[in-house]
């Protein structure tokens, strides 16, 4: 078997000087293969935004990293800084949530897209400037030529991303890195901007880290789902098997809080309690104190991922009484 | 019947641009809306950003001044109402927002915050404010001790909570929400939605719903309206629009709702393009550049809002349900 295009083993990072800062991942595998898209999810906080920066060499200074993480089956930890740049932008990309902090506002977006073609393909100034009308019509935006001059805070929000998204497919990476894409949109811009990313990475096969907490985004967006909750994976399978037969209670009670269109409940199932910082994270399972099925035991040490049913893992020690 | 709070035509214009040698232009942000909020009932706005929803809102409390139309409170004109009507109104009449972090005085203590309302409307004395907070605290599901703390202290689930003791606060019959659950995390979502209906089960509020989050709308509401580019363009029971939307719009915005273990999404059918901007709105139809179902009609003449039966009305050539 190949080695996977991205994987992801014991990774841990921790934000701060040493010794001071608190791990927001403590321990993470994942595996994701060239074409496929993985789905992050999980609540603010829980290092999904951590471990897409992780991926790209983009963390906040200072930290730690630990454990390994491997593209192409090359260690990134082990990497030159500028080995890493280079990797950015033409293997790897990233779009994020709010498209008008990404761009640059006194840049007209040609330019933009054309910068990366540029630095990363060589190419002349006037094929950067010609392809990059051509990224614009590839992502969808009408008008192209004229658009290619246009600012930032001159296009909707849709179109901002659409922008983002062209960007960063300019040199054909073979992983993007999508964080909440489409949480700053209209249901129905995004619904445009999820067919788009499908369709791209049809033609293109690029892998995609999908990160959302939309769950329904997500479903309709994973091939694999990587369930995260204060800085670990609680669960991580196929998509449809996560979302149908959830085996952890955190993953089961995300899915059974949202109100469901089809079906009117009188009052909505809770998850009690909020979101733990990675400061007051326990010894044990992280979740312990909003879990209905905790008891003294889960409280004294952390679960491991363990195997449910084909390739889907949960960790929890209870979990059999959640099959 | 005349209801609690009524839209009659009502329009709110800004004006925009303007400057050295280029003149002010009028944006319809709101369009000849005519919407009436029943007693008891909870009503949802449901719309893109820049539809129209939020505007609408704000000239419903009176926050920014209408152009034309009339706002009516419990049936009397809130333009021509004395002093005293309309402090009462402004008992009656409250709003949550969506950012809990910006909308609480961070200088004040949650007591302080929930006591303010009373203490503009001269209500009670120090002792019985104090008690008044102390059970509102209780109503939305906060500690007593809550009251000594600062917003800061507080999740922005349980900031959540203290917005909406502040609105009821008064002592209310209508709370106008924008956007109430879209800053809290998923998990949380859940608990203040569950809030949102026992209080008004128990105190029989009445809601006006802002959101686009579609399956919040379908768990809060009785009736919803849709909005597109500043006039509304279908109004129904909940349970009709989800089922049988009239509205290209809204049966647009439905299909883009996504669905969980559905499996991965197949590209196609989706809503085109965008909202266009207030200040060139295409000519007949607003909505007729994105719709599948657009004739030449459509691209000429304006559709009337016209009743459907049952309650429901739709502003469409070409309703996708049969008007009776």
């Amino acid at each position: 078997m190949t080695a996977p295009l991205l994987q992801a083993t014991d990774l841990t990072v921790t934000l701060g000087p040493p010794g001071a800062g608190a791990a927001v991942i403590a321990g993470l595998d994942f595996r994701l293969e060239a074409g496929r898209t993985l789905g992050v999810v999980g609540e603010s906080g829980c290092g999904k935004s951590m471990t897409a920066l992780a991926v790209m060499g983009l963390l906040p200074n200072p930290h730690q990293v630990g454990g390994a993480l491997r593209f192409n089956g090359v260690d990134l930890f082990g990497m030159p800084a500028e080995g890493r740049r280079r990797l950015r932008g033409a293997q790897m990309a990233m779009i994020f949530q709010e498209p008008m902090t990404a761009l640059n506002p006194v840049v007209t977006i040609g330019a933009q897209i054309a910068e990366m073609l540029e630095v990363h393909r060589d190419a002349s100034p006037e094929q950067a400037a010609r392809q990059a009308v051509g990224l614009l019509e590839r992502v969808g935006i009408a008008d192209a030529g004229r658009r290619a001059v246009a600012f930032a805070h001159q296009l909707s929000g849709g179109m901002r991303q659409r922008v983002m998204i062209a960007m960063a497919i300019a040199c054909k990476p073979a992983l993007l890195i999508a964080d909440e894409p489409t949480t700053a949109l209209d249901v129905s811009v995004q619904a445009q901007i999820l067919d788009l990313l499908l369709e791209l990475q049809r033609d293109e096969g690029m892998a995609m880290v999908f990160i959302s907490h939309n769950l329904g985004v997500v479903s309709e967006m994973a091939d694999d789902i990587l369930v995260m909750y204060s800085g670990r994976a609680v669960e991580y399978g196929p998509a449809q098997a996560v979302l149908r037969a959830p085996r952890h209670p955190y993953t089961a009670g995300l899915i059974a809080t949202l109100p469901d269109i089809g079906r009117r409940q009188a009052v909505l199932p809770v998850i009690r309690g909020n979101v733990i910082a990675p400061r007051q994270r326990p010894a044990g399972c992280a979740f312990a104190a909003r879990c209905d099925r905790a008891g003294a035991d889960c409280a004294a040490g952390v679960p491991a991922l363990a195997v449910v049913a084909a390739g889907h893992q949960a960790a929890c020690f209870r979990l059999e009484q959640m099959a | 019947m005349s209801g609690l709070l009524e839209a009659r035509d009502l329009t709110v214009q800004f004006p925009t641009g303007g400057g050295w040698l280029r003149p002010t232009q009028q944006v319809q942000a709101v369009r000849a809306v005519n919407l009436t909020l029943q007693a008891g009932e909870a009503l949802a706005v449901v719309g893109e950003s820049g539809s129209g929803k939020t505007t609408l809102a704000r000239a419903l409390l009176g926050l920014v001044p209408i152009s034309g139309g009339q706002v009516l409170f419990a049936g009397q004109d809130v333009a021509t109402m004395g002093d005293a009507a309309r402090q009462a109104m402004r008992r009656q009449v409250q709003m949550v927002f969506q950012d809990p972090f910006g909308s609480l005085d961070p200088r004040l203590t949650v007591g302080g915050i929930i006591a303010e309302p009373l203490q503009i409307h001269r209500i009670g004395n120090a002792a019985s404010r104090r008690a008044r907070v102390a059970a509102l605290l209780d109503l939305v599901g906060l500690p007593a001790d809550a009251a000594a703390r600062y917003p800061h202290q507080f999740s922005g689930g349980q900031r959540q909570r203290i917005a909406l003791a502040r609105a009821l606060a008064p002592g209310p019959q209508v709370i106008i929400a924008d956007e109430p659950l879209s800053a809290l995390d998923v998990s949380i979502q859940s608990q203040i939605l569950n809030l949102l209906v026992e209080l008004r089960a128990r105190i029989g509020l009445a809601y006006l719903l802002i959101s686009h989050d579609l399956a919040a709308v379908h768990h809060l509401a009785d009736r919803v309206a849709t909005m597109y580019l500043g006039g509304v363009v279908e109004v129904a029971g909940v349970e009709d629009m989800f089922a049988r939307p009239a509205h290209p719009y809204t049966a647009g915005l439905l299909a883009a709702v996504p669905r969980l273990g559905a499996g991965k999404r197949v590209p196609g059918g989706t809503l085109p393009g965008d909202i266009p901007s207030p200040l060139a709105p295409p000519p007949g139809c607003v909505f007729h550049p994105r719709c599948a179902g657009a004739t030449a009609r459509c691209g000429q003449e304006v559709p009337a809002l016209r009743p459907l039966g049952a309650g429901r009305a739709v502003a469409c050539h070409h309703p996708l349900v049969e008007v009776v």
